[in-house]
């Protein structure tokens, strides 16, 4: 029996991306790969533009790009009254590695995070990781994004703050 | 569907699966991604330009600095993204060893607040390597000559610690 092989032809992907020659190394790599359309920008707001404009499947952007970054892009994406898809897959992909720049970028809303140098089976990866594991969206009053809560941390003992925990507290 | 909580005025929107209909279920095909792999081991962009700017901002920066027209704050965040410049783009264009080295030193000035004396000469010696690195073409990090490198750079660091903890 033969592996099934995904559609990725039918897939549409937005890079942006501000040094040329990654940029063009990530179209030629996702062209290579069968994705059926590839756009791309090289900064934040012509990457919108483009977000508006082509409606991708799934975003790839960098961090560090002006006159506006990926951190902007990715708020703007999930909050701006002229973004039509909110909840698009974005990936954010940097050089930076630290910790409290991951939680940056998660915190404005990023689905995932890919540290540059990144390898093509790394970068294919996070790609079928989005698409294999749409996750809840969370909107609170400070907040549009992906549930940042990725990890079941079995001896929390901390406060529940949620009404379904809560449920699943009294269904346990 | 949605769920609202509003004693804690939170909205959970569920996960979409629209994007996993529309491209199946299954596998990339090894091929494929080897094919991806060989394509990036062999692009033929010739990093010298683009590190050379980064060399010349680098320069700049430090130059700013150690004549007051920068402060410890301002010029950290340039060293920082300069740096991180380096380590994000050396390797995918082939020169493996300076991300290696840019790693080690943005992992040191993204722990401090200050530029003192120790760590700017740490951030002068990644200069002075990378130039010679660029300037040698040196790419292999089998290369015996360089392949220790980066542990003097990790000693360096070891060293800057050991007389001052992470802040």
């Amino acid at each position: 029996m033969g592996i099934m092989a995904l559609s990725l032809d039918k897939l549409s992907i937005l890079v942006v991306e501000d040094v040329a020659p990654m940029r063009q190394l990530l179209i030629v790599i996702l062209q290579t790969l069968g994705i059926g359309k590839v756009v791309a920008a090289n900064e934040g707001n012509e990457g919108f533009d483009l977000f508006c404009s082509e409606k991708p499947d799934i975003v790839i952007t960098d961090w560090h790009m002006q006159p506006v970054d990926g951190i902007e892009l990715t708020y703007k994406i999930r909050n701006d009254s002229a973004s039509q898809n909110k909840t698009v897959p974005i990936i954010m992909l940097t050089g930076y590695s630290a910790a409290n720049r991951i939680q940056r970028s998660r915190d404005a809303g990023a689905t995932e995070y890919l540290a540059k140098p990144f390898t093509a089976e790394s970068l294919i990866k996070r790609i079928t990781y989005v698409i294999e594991n749409p996750r809840d969206f969370i909107q609170t009053r400070d907040y549009f994004g992906p549930d940042r809560r990725r990890r079941t941390a079995l001896n929390y003992s901390g406060p529940q703050r949620r009404m379904s925990d809560a449920l699943e507290t009294m269904a346990g | 569907m949605t769920r609202s909580d509003s004693n804690h005025n939170v909205i959970i929107i569920k996960a979409n699966f629209a994007l996993r209909s529309k491209i199946g279920r299954g596998k990339i095909s090894p091929a494929a991604i080897l094919a991806c792999a060989q394509l990036m081991d062999s692009n033929a962009f010739d990093f010298q330009n683009l590190a050379g700017d980064l060399l010349t901002e680098i320069r700049d920066t430090r130059a700013k600095f150690e004549t007051g027209r920068l402060s410890d704050e301002d010029a950290l965040g340039k060293l920082r993204t300069q740096i991180m410049q380096f380590k994000a783009n050396a390797a995918p264009f082939h020169y493996p060893l300076l991300t290696e080295i840019a790693q080690i030193v943005l992992d040191l000035i993204e722990n401090i607040d200050k530029l003192d004396p120790p760590s700017l000469e740490i951030i002068a010696a990644f200069d002075d390597t990378a130039a010679k690195f660029l300037q040698k073409q040196i790419r292999s990090k089998t290369d015996t000559r360089t392949a220790k490198v980066p542990q003097e750079f990790r000693k360096a660091c070891e060293r800057y610690w050991s007389k001052k903890p992470k802040t």
